[in-house]
């Protein structure tokens, strides 16, 4: 039997389109695709190369021993330095340029202040209640326990 | 750039990957995995292996104190907007008050807020203290799906599970159909507004490859998140302390996500 | 400190009540996403309705069968736009093609479209047309006529076994349409019942109510453009042809209905964790789009008009009251139930799409949707998405529906009263 003619051209017509559908894909697949899984193995290296911001604690031991000593003796050793004075891989790159913040009160009472939500273990204070004045006057952030001796307090500005 | 070390089987699984239009996405068995070796340099330069890790994040509520330094610091490390709209990690604050006896119920009306995810803090709840009848706060992120219904979405894959345990997003694949931001029960995706992709929770990838801590658990002053590598648990490894010890739940179990982070204290009403 | 963070939940967006995770307060599958299954819809529902001619053989439609055929075309063209304007990086698309994922149901798009573009409606109309392209190509002068001859892709036998060969392969790519129909919406509804997520959207009925709305949606357009194809060329509507039209109407609607209306009580019924949140939704946020708009004025209004006036048509009516509804009144009535279910299932869409958003997978609070009236996905947007299609559908009609169609083109009689005939 003779194939009708309407089929002939519609055969070279799929042919065509399916022909060009296989070509834009091996041409439009990017390299790395499926290598790991259903998707392109290079992101994994791409997105690994984002930028640091925060510098992680242990940066800091390098050039602030002594602060790291006093810091690791008291009751805020397992805050992060990073927590109070803001991302520091700026700083730790070119420390004379860089600076840091130094935080107020604001940031105590942040973590401080009295509030029902908080977990019982956790020392809170009223901010009324408590003793008036900055509270660095009174508690050496890095080592809150401990009143800074007077000639300390002065010298830091 | 980076070597790969093949073995037959997989040569033949990447051939049928790349050829075949109807192949489905390989998903590799855990024992498979172990085989296998993949490098590419990280941030610093070194080579790393995505299978040489299984990375792990789980929640002590009970020693989240709501103070939102690692919503703070996930903006920053992670060029997140920082209007109130999009976040790859929050905090939630709950209040459940004291019940009306005559309704016979437990408990009373729960409250639940997160203003500005919160990035500045928590102010004490609205209600007053003697209403309340329990408090808390509770960190949100990315929970790590064993069955992560975003990336089973994703219409090109450009979202998908590391063999590391992280998902992550391809910004430079993703076409921005915004499938997956509705296909993640935990409101953990958004869609950039400049970059004009998906973006969520990364594990802070481009940390954890360097081995540092993931930004949030960086700041964490209470350790209330943990974060480990399951293949290199060591003998005290707090990550290790919490799977031995805590009695840990996931949200949303129902949905069958099989979510990898694990709260440990999670209240009933958490969603 | 405390000052600062009391400002920050003073400014804890207006748009939000309750509690919503930080990232749903913005919508992010807007108005856009809204008209791609609108449009996918009448694709479908238009073409199952073309296909009750040839396969099913309902005599009495033929004269909307080409119309029915185009209109599917014109809105299968106009499907994708929104999708695409949707994006945020359109020039991305073609990755759904090249890396499909196969476990995404929106992968399969690209295909199920490209499947029925071509394989479908294309075929189904190259070989109705045929005969047409090659007779047209003939005596068409200028760019027409080679448009005709292209389309005609070279095979000019007009043998009386050619013919034969066109209509029976029409009738097999039929057979094949309606599932790979009933495949493209159904599809669009495991979109969104797949979102297991969603209790709004993560459910077994969505593809089913989606393939119904659609059928109904798609019924409602072709009369709807039929009627007005005849006003404009200011023909003699055939009235056989339309009763027919609303029968499919009112029979679709009522399954539709009823399905979806099924889909609520269980709901309601099983009372899960989500319905309360759920019920607020229908109640509150969803009140004028589902109860009044979808519900009345898009299903119970026009299932009563149709019904009471296919009831006139019937043998008892007749008997009783000596004459069916006059065809002006007819005309009337079923003009005025095809726009309603228009808008209605228009309104369902928006119920699903919008719904689906406005409420927090958290339970806990509800955000709104705020449309702007510019931009890329702005009301100005949607207004042009939906209107394309019935422009290009006007070129079709020019182009391929010509007022005095060449010799064959088998009017129907008026008055036949219209019967499944098999
Ligand atoms: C609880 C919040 C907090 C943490 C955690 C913290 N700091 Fe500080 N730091 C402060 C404050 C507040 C000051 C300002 C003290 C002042 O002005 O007297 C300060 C000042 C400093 C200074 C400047 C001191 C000077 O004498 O000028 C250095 C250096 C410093 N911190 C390093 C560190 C390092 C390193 C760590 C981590 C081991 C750390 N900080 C952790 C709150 C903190
Ligand atoms: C490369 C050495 C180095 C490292 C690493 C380093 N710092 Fe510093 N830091 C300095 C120096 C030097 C200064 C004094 C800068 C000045 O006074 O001009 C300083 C000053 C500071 C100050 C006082 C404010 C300022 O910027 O002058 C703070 C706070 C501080 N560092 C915090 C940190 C923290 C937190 C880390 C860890 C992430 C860290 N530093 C790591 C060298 C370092
Ligand atoms: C990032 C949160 C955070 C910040 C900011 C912070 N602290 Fe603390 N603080 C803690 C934690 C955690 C502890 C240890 C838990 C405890 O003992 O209750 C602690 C302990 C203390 C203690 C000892 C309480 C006790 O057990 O007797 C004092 C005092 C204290 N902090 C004062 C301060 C002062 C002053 C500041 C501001 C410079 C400050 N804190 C900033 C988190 C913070
Ligand atoms: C005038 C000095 C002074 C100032 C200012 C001050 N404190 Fe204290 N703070 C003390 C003393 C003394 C104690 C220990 C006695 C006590 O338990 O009340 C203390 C105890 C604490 C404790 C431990 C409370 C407990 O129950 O163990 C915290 C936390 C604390 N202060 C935080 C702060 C914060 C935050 C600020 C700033 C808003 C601040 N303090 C300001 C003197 C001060």
């Amino acid at each position: 039997m003779k194939v009708p003619p309407q089929i002939v051209r519609l055969l070279i017509v799929t042919v065509v389109l399916v022909g060009s559908y296989f070509v834009a894909k091996s041409l439009l697949t990017p390299p790395t695709f499926g290598e790991l899984g259903w998707y392109r193995a290079a992101a994994l290296e791409e997105l690994a190369q984002h930028k640091l911001t925060y510098a992680g604690k242990q940066e800091c031991e390098v050039c602030h021993d002594d602060i790291w000593q006093m810091f690791h003796a008291g009751k805020h050793q397992t805050l992060s330095c990073e927590g109070c004075h803001g991302p520091a891989m700026r700083h730790v790159d070119d420390p004379e340029n860089e600076h840091l913040l130094k935080p107020g009160s604001d940031q105590c009472l942040r973590c401080h202040q009295q509030n029902p939500s908080r977990p019982d273990w956790y020392t809170q204070i009223d901010p009324e209640e408590h003793l008036e004045g900055e509270c660095i006057e009174c508690h050496i952030p890095h080592n809150p326990t401990e009143m800074p001796e007077e000639e300390e307090a002065s010298s830091e500005q | 750039m980076k070597q790969t070390k093949t073995n037959r089987r997989e040569a033949l699984k990447k051939l049928a990957g790349l050829a075949g239009a109807v192949a489905v996405a390989p998903k590799t068995t855990g024992a498979e995995e172990a085989l296998r070796r993949y490098l590419f340099k990280n941030g610093v330069g070194e080579d790393y292996d995505p299978f040489d890790h299984k990375w792990l994040m789980v929640i002590d509520i009970e020693r989240c104190i709501g103070c939102g330094m690692c919503v703070r610091a996930c903006k920053a490390e992670n060029e997140v907007p920082r209007d109130p709209l999009h976040f790859r990690t929050w905090v939630e604050q709950y209040t459940i008050k004291k019940a009306d006896v005559a309704t016979g119920r437990i408990e009373g009306e729960t409250i639940v807020r997160s203003p500005n995810g919160g990035y500045d803090g928590f102010p004490p709840p609205e209600v007053p203290e003697e209403e309340i009848l329990r408090s808390f706060f509770v960190p949100k992120l990315c929970n790590l799906c064993h069955h992560s219904p975003c990336s089973q979405v994703c219409p090109v894959g450009a979202t998908f599970d590391t063999p590391d345990g992280a998902v992550l997003v391809d910004y430079e694949y993703c076409m921005g159909c915004g499938f997956c931001v509705q296909a993640c029960p935990y409101g953990c995706r958004y869609m950039h507004p400049e970059r004009h992709t998906a973006d969520k929770c990364t594990l802070c990838y481009h940390r954890i490859t360097r081995g540092l801590k993931p930004a949030c658990v960086e700041v964490c002053p209470t350790q209330a998140r943990i974060f480990g590598d399951l293949k290199h648990l060591g003998p005290d490894d707090p990550l290790r302390t919490f799977i031995e010890t805590k009695k840990a739940q996931s949200l949303k179990p129902h949905l069958g996500t099989e979510p990898r982070v694990l709260y440990a204290g999670l209240d009933k009403e958490v969603r | 400190m405390t000052n600062e963070v009391l400002q920050t939940a003073a400014q804890t967006l207006p748009h939000v009540s309750g509690y919503v995770y930080p990232n749903e307060q913005n919508v992010v599958w807007s108005v856009l996403i809204v008209l791609y299954p609108y449009i996918t819809g009448l694709v479908a529902g238009a073409f199952i309705l073309a296909s009750l001619v040839r396969v099913f053989r309902v005599t009495s439609l033929e004269p909307a069968y080409r119309l029915c055929l185009l209109t599917s075309l014109a809105f299968l063209l106009g499907a994708p736009l929104p999708l695409l304007f949707h994006l945020g990086h359109p020039e991305r698309c073609y990755e759904a093609m090249m890396t499909p994922h196969m476990t995404s149901p929106m992968a399969m798009f690209g295909f199920v479209y490209a499947w029925y573009l071509m394989v479908v409606l294309l075929l189904e109309l190259w070989f109705d047309y045929r005969r047409d392209f090659v007779k047209w190509g003939r005596v068409t002068p200028g760019w027409k006529g080679w448009m005709y001859r292209i389309f005609t892709l070279g095979v000019t036998d007009l043998s009386e076994k050619a013919l034969h060969f066109d209509h029976q392969a029409s009738k097999v790519i039929t057979v094949i349409g309606i599932p790979s129909a009933i495949l493209l919406h159904g599809y669009v509804g495991f979109i969104f019942g797949s979102i297991k997520a969603n209790p709004l959207w993560g459910n077994v009925l969505m593809p089913i109510i989606f393939i119904l709305s659609a059928i109904v949606s798609g019924v409602a357009l072709c009369l709807f453009m039929y009627m007005v194809l005849c006003w404009i060329r200011r023909q003699p509507v055939d009235m056989a042809c339309l009763d027919s039209m609303a029968r499919a109407l009112f029979a679709a609607l009522l399954v539709a209905a009823a399905v979806e209306g099924l889909d609520w009580f269980h709901r309601i019924y099983e009372a899960e964790e989500s319905i309360a949140i759920l019920k607020q939704l229908a109640v509150g946020k969803l009140f004028n789009t589902l109860i009044i708009t979808q519900a009345i004025l898009g299903a119970l209004l026009p299932l009563l008009l149709l019904g009471f006036t296919l009831l006139s048509l019937t043998s008892f009516f007749r008997h009783r009251f000596a004459h069916e509804l006059f065809p002006v009144v007819r005309r009337r009535i079923y003009f005025l139930s095809s726009v309603l279910v228009l808008i209605g299932v228009l309104a369902m869409r928006w119920n699903v799409v919008i719904g689906g958003q406005l409420f927090s997978k958290s339970l806990r609070g509800f955000t709104t949707y705020m449309m702007e009236l510019g931009g890329h996905e702005g009301w100005g947007m949607a207004v042009v998405l939906l209107i394309f299609p019935f422009v290009l559908l006007a070129v079709f009609i020019r182009l391929f529906l010509p007022e005095k169609p060449p010799a064959g083109g088998a009017p129907t009689e008026q008055s036949r009263p219209a019967e499944a005939a098999a």
